[in-house]
């Protein structure tokens, strides 16, 4: 079901309506029920693995949370008779058994999804390696259809394992109400990645009626619409376009094509942020935010703080902190510092961690080398960063840089914008070396246009009066996301809206429905689906 | 239940002025005539005058000039064909002209993918078009629910804003409207597409493809419906096949095959049945480099060249003349002859 469809706004009225005539606490129920209805129509067949990572899960999250009650329950009773030595033992012997759970969890969960989304590079990658010694590559006939938003629940689930295995939380009872978390139909295609302490509660909490999150939740809906529909599937042709052709067109004609796509993929993923949560909204559900106006962000380490934040903070608690915090590591940073100095030995285990970090991202958007070499450029630019921190300061008060003036706050942002533009398209393109040859052919290209046409080539006649108002309403749109940004700065938009008598805001309301109607509705046509479901 | 209250009265004042400004656009496109589908009006002021009624799709759209063929057999016809047009869109506008006017010719035209054209597959469009071809409010939503699914309502919306946007544009340029009194139906197409093709081409492309043999039962149905009114009416019921490029033909394998589908139909019907891809020197009455505007359709001297020759073999079947001779048996023939000059 296609979430920019008339059959997904029917069906999210019909949840709504059914939301708020049930009784408070069997609302989440309708939740479920439409969850599952929404995940069946993806396919039936679909439902057994995301059945698979709910089961295992539960019954895993379970047997983990029985095994610390019984234990801690087993300290209370034999307080005095156990010693130190006895405790750590039965300690010990329990962490082992959690851990032997939560290992087997795991790779039944990632083998899964390895299984779906790796197996076709893994065999890629086994077929290179082998035809260096002369051996014969081994046939691709595996025929996967990816269960939808496997990325997205297994990554959702193992971090609830995780948090009740550190016994950051207490392992749901209710195989149902662990079920409609690993399934919550808004998040299931594209996140966020939630977490149970935040997302279970917002679930399982009733929330009344209110008129204030009913307009916001539809005003938050109808941006996310306007920027999916209108900006980011206008613009979707156009950018693939450049992609596929770049070799044949100026390097002017690329650079404009690599800064749409960075357009497009904020309209895109954020527009679809905005639809999920504006309709939570609705219902009163709050859910994590994804994205803080990442574009404005002063660097590489900073934008990934405010782009797609609920995947950030999964690597952060799951991956980094563990590698970061481990014994291996930190005796690592012990040697670095008396082999390298104080900040490398402050820097190489983090180093080590982000390595890890960044490579396991890039696999996680894309099973290529294109998805892999991306994550390690953002890596580095991080490490290098880090690593380059004090020289940089040092720069900065030789120069008498003010950190706070205007002028290098704009630089930064802008050199950040590029940065992150120009390590974006590198894997969209195809191919790794398609993307380096777009680098290139922005630098290099001997083509100078000569006309509109020529300089905007993806645009079939430039000149005729539909492909004029489509160009007005992409730069009117662009504009109105930078502007909102700007304003958000101070204060949530809608509130600032809220200022507004009735009558503008419906006018507004209008205008935008319009919008989307007479452009979005027949760029939706021409476009895939939500860029992000693919990962 | 006080916010409550609000929500639904907000809502529904937005929904209301939605509903006005859309509508309002909407209604430019449904009461204008600009455009050669938007005819209602002309259709119903020709009311009680049409004897002669064309029903077909887009073959059919730009091969049935009624303007000349009032003159060669002076009749005053009209041609209610449309492109990607359903069978349901055919029968619903056939039974509006045929009850309201002095029907006495029905021609049906059959291309090679009349019985088995997919609704589902080729999406909302061609009953789009119908929707501005009727005459009332009603009768386009009783259509439109009959027609349309649920995924289809956003496309319809859509196309009926686009459409009233460009009647609105079409208000101030004179030169881009069309006098459907004149044109009765009939679009002239603006351009031609040499079809000529080498005999090496020919040679390699020769049956490499086939057309579609699924014939799908909403076509049948609805087919039948007519030709059952047809017959409660006596009326005279002729299928015709249009000209399409003999390039595109001599590629499909199995035209025979689809078209016996087609010919066993009008048999059973008892009407008359004319395929112009079997009319013999078809490639000099239709000469490839001027007579098509795309490989399927033809161009505007194409059609009239059609027109002529329609009338002339209709003409000849009325007076009871043999006009089997006029016509290869099969494209099995037709082919063989093309092989053999060539």
């Amino acid at each position: 079901m296609s979430i920019t469809s008339v059959t997904f706004i029917l069906f999210l009225l019909v949840t709504v309506v059914l939301y708020y005539l049930i009784p408070g606490k069997y609302r989440w129920l309708v939740l479920l029920a439409s969850s599952m209805f929404f995940y069946m129509m993806s396919g039936v067949s679909n439902g057994i693995y995301i059945l698979i990572t709910a089961l295992s899960t539960f019954g895993s999250a379970i047997f983990m949370q029985k095994i610390a009650d019984s234990q801690k329950l087993y300290f209370k009773e034999n307080k005095e008779s156990l010693t130190r030595e006895d405790k750590a033992k039965i300690k010990k012997k329990n962490n082992s058994k959690r851990k032997t759970l939560l290992i087997l969890t795991l790779i039944l969960n990632f083998g899964i999804l390895c299984v779906f989304k790796y197996s076709h590079f893994a065999l890629e990658q086994f077929n290179n390696a082998i035809s260096l010694f002369g051996a014969q590559p081994i046939e691709d006939t595996m025929k996967f259809i990816i269960p939808l938003g496997i990325s997205f629940y297994t990554f959702q689930s193992m971090g609830y394992l995780a948090d009740v295995y550190w016994n950051k939380i207490s392992a749901e009872k209710n195989f149902l109400r662990l079920l409609l978390f690993v399934s919550f139909f808004p998040q299931i295609t594209q996140g966020p990645i939630s977490s149970f302490e935040q997302l279970g509660k917002e679930l399982f909490d009733v929330h009344e009626f209110s008129y204030k999150n009913y307009s916001w939740g539809i005003q938050r809906m109808m941006w996310g619409f306007f920027k999916k529909m209108v900006i980011a599937d206008t613009l979707s042709p156009w950018v693939y376009d450049v992609f596929e052709n770049y070799a044949q067109y100026s390097g002017i004609t690329t650079l404009i094509g690599a800064f749409m796509y960075s357009v497009l993929i904020y309209a895109d993923f954020s527009g679809y942020m905005d639809i999920v949560c504006g309709f939570c909204e609705v219902l009163g559900i709050k859910l994590t935010e994804n994205f803080d106006r990442p574009y404005f962000s002063k660097s590489i380490a900073e934008y990934w703080r405010r782009w797609h934040i609920s995947l950030g903070v999964w690597f952060k608690a799951y991956i980094y902190y563990p590698i970061a915090v481990s014994g291996w590591n930190k005796k690592l940073g012990k040697f670095s510092q008396k082999k390298l100095g104080k900040t490398f030995g402050k820097t190489v285990p983090a180093s080590v961690a982000l390595v890890v970090v960044w490579l396991t991202t890039g696999l996680w958007h894309g099973a290529s080398m294109a998805y892999v070499a991306w994550g390690g450029v953002n890596g580095l630019f991080i490490i290098l960063s880090l690593w380059l921190e004090p020289l940089y300061d040092k720069c900065k008060s030789k120069l008498k840089i003010r950190e706070n003036a205007t002028w290098f706050r704009a630089f930064q942002t802008i050199r950040t914008f590029i940065l992150v533009t120009f390590i974006k398209v590198l894997p969209e393109v195809g191919t790794l070396s398609e993307g380096f040859g777009l680098w290139k052919n922005i630098f290099t290209s001997k083509i100078i246009p000569d006309s509109w046409q020529t300089l905007l080539p993806f645009i079939d006649n430039i000149y005729d009066d539909h492909s004029l108002r489509t160009i007005n309403v992409v730069i009117f749109g662009t504009m109105l996301i930078f502007i909102t940004s700007m304003i958000q700065r101070k204060q949530p938009i809608r509130q600032f809206l809220g200022k507004f008598p009735l009558i503008v805001k419906i006018a507004v309301f209008l205008v935008m429905f319009f919008l989307i109607v007479y452009f979005g509705i027949p760029a939706s046509g021409n476009a895939g689906g939500f860029m992000y479901a693919q990962f | 239940m006080r916010n409550f209250k609000r929500a639904i009265a907000v809502t529904l004042v937005c929904v209301l002025c939605a509903g006005i400004i859309f509508t309002g656009i909407a209604e430019f496109y449904f009461s204008n005539s600009y455009y050669y589908y938007q005819d209602s009006e002309t259709r119903k002021n020709f009311a009680g005058k049409i004897d002669f009624l064309i029903c077909g799709s887009s073959h059919g759209l730009r091969a049935f000039s009624p303007e000349i063929l009032d003159k060669e057999l002076g009749c005053f016809s009209y041609n209610i064909s449309g492109a990607l047009m359903t069978m349901q869109g055919r029968y619903t506008l056939f039974e509006k002209e045929i009850e309201r006017n002095p029907v006495e010719t029905v021609v049906i035209e059959v291309s090679f993918n009349a019985l088995s054209r997919n609704r589902t597959k080729e999406g909302a469009e061609g009953d789009l078009y119908i929707l501005a071809r009727l005459d009332n409010m009603a009768e386009r939503l009783q259509y439109f629910l009959s027609a349309m699914k649920l995924s289809e309502y956003d496309r319809v919306l859509y196309d009926t804003t686009n459409r009233g946007i460009q009647c609105i544009e079409w208000m101030f340029d004179r030169r881009k409207q069309v006098d459907t009194t004149i044109t009765k139906g009939y679009n002239r197409p603006q351009g031609t597409l040499d079809c000529t093709t080498s005999a090496d081409s020919y040679g390699k492309n020769f049956h490499r493809t086939k057309f579609s043999e699924t014939v799908d039962d909403y076509n049948t149905g609805y087919l039948n419906r007519i030709i059952d009114i047809c017959k409660e009416k006596n009326v005279r019921l002729i299928f015709v096949v249009t000209p399409i490029a003999s390039r595109y033909e001599s590629q499909h394998s199995n035209t025979d095959t689809v078209m016996a589908k087609v010919r066993e139909m009008a048999a059973n019907a008892g009407a008359e049945f004319y395929d112009f891809n079997l009319l013999k020197g078809k490639d000099d009455i239709f000469p490839a480099d001027t007579a098509y505007y795309d490989d399927s359709h033809l161009s505007e001297s194409g059609a009239e060249t059609f027109n002529r020759e329609f009338a002339r073999v209709i003409s000849a079947a009325k007076n009871g003349e043999n006009t089997d001779e006029m016509f290869y048996s099969s494209y099995l023939d037709a082919q063989q002859y093309y092989n053999c000059i060539k």
